[in-house]
């Protein structure tokens, strides 16, 4: 997705396939979503698992920024979230 | 526009999307149909267990995981298909990773998955009310299996379980609209890159 790939971080358990995790994001409201997302799309960084997401807008940084999830929560039921930046 | 078997293996030439494995690129041949693209089912199968008094409700965070918790795996092979009896539900996935990215200044494409009609005629849906892989998905495709025949029905990796069938979105689903481009604050003020992804 080039230059507007990001990278979140999340909070990970196993999933219901081998090849997904259980991924749980906290929202700039405090609220918590989660999905089901794709090993490729995790990756550790300093020890925090982070989540490859689309970067929508930042605008209002340094509070928040919207970004794409890879697929739409099951709380929320969609894949826009906003997140602190 | 649904895409055709020869546009398909074109879009696949230009990686445009992919499609993982893909065993050739003969379009007269299976897996490809004159509008589709057939995928195979892969070797796990997730089957839903009743571990909780409590109701999904998902209001609350972490469904994923309590559904996770709430399911059993098991993984099939030829010589252990997978037993699917009348009214019974589970979860498998595609053997195939599939990959439609949005690139901005490029076609993006969508896909919907749907069951085969040699597998409806035995009473099996493969997918219910969610059959589309947006623009930007990437990973296997997880189905949900029912059995809505009186008969048993075996399921085996690597058969025919669904077809793929592709359409190009017209624009980009994902772009920040110009006016927002390259601004930090509300106002619109350029200030530099000071969001920082942790």
């Amino acid at each position: 997705m080039g230059k507007n790939v990001i990278w979140i971080p999340v909070k990970i358990k196993d999933g219901m396939f081998t090849n997904e995790y259980a991924v749980k994001i906290e929202l700039i409201d405090g609220a918590t979503v989660s999905i089901f997302a794709d090993k490729s799309m995790i990756q550790e960084r300093k020890g925090v698992p982070h989540l490859r997401v689309t970067l929508i807008n930042r605008a209002t940084c340094p509070d928040r920024m919207r970004v794409l999830l890879p697929r739409e929560t099951f709380e929320t039921s969609t894949p826009w979230v906003d997140v602190p930046c | 526009m649904i895409l055709s078997n020869v546009e398909i293996i074109k879009c696949l030439n230009e990686g445009l999307f992919t499609i993982d494995p893909l065993p050739h690129t003969d379009p007269t041949q299976a897996p490809y149909n004159t509008s589709a693209i057939d995928l195979r089912l892969g070797t796990e199968i997730t089957i839903p267990v009743n571990n909780s008094p409590t109701a999904i409700d998902i209001r609350k965070g972490g469904i994923a995981s309590y559904l996770t918790n709430q399911s059993r795996r098991i993984t099939i092979s030829e010589d252990q298909p997978y037993t699917l009896r009348g009214g019974s539900f589970v979860l498998g996935n595609t053997r195939e990773r599939v990959n439609f990215p949005i690139e901005r200044g490029q076609k993006c494409y969508s896909a919907r998955v749907e069951g085969k009609s040699s597998l409806a005629r035995c009473g099996i849906l493969i997918h219910f009310t969610a059959p589309t892989i947006h623009a930007g998905f990437e990973g296997t495709i997880t189905l949900e299996i029912t059995n809505l025949g009186p008969l048993t029905f075996l399921l085996y990796p690597d058969m025919a379980i669904c077809q793929l069938i592709i359409e190009e979105v017209s624009g980009c689903p994902a772009d920040i609209p110009s006016q927002f481009q390259g601004q930090n604050t509300p106002a619109g003020i350029k200030l530099g890159n000071t969001c920082k992804v942790r």
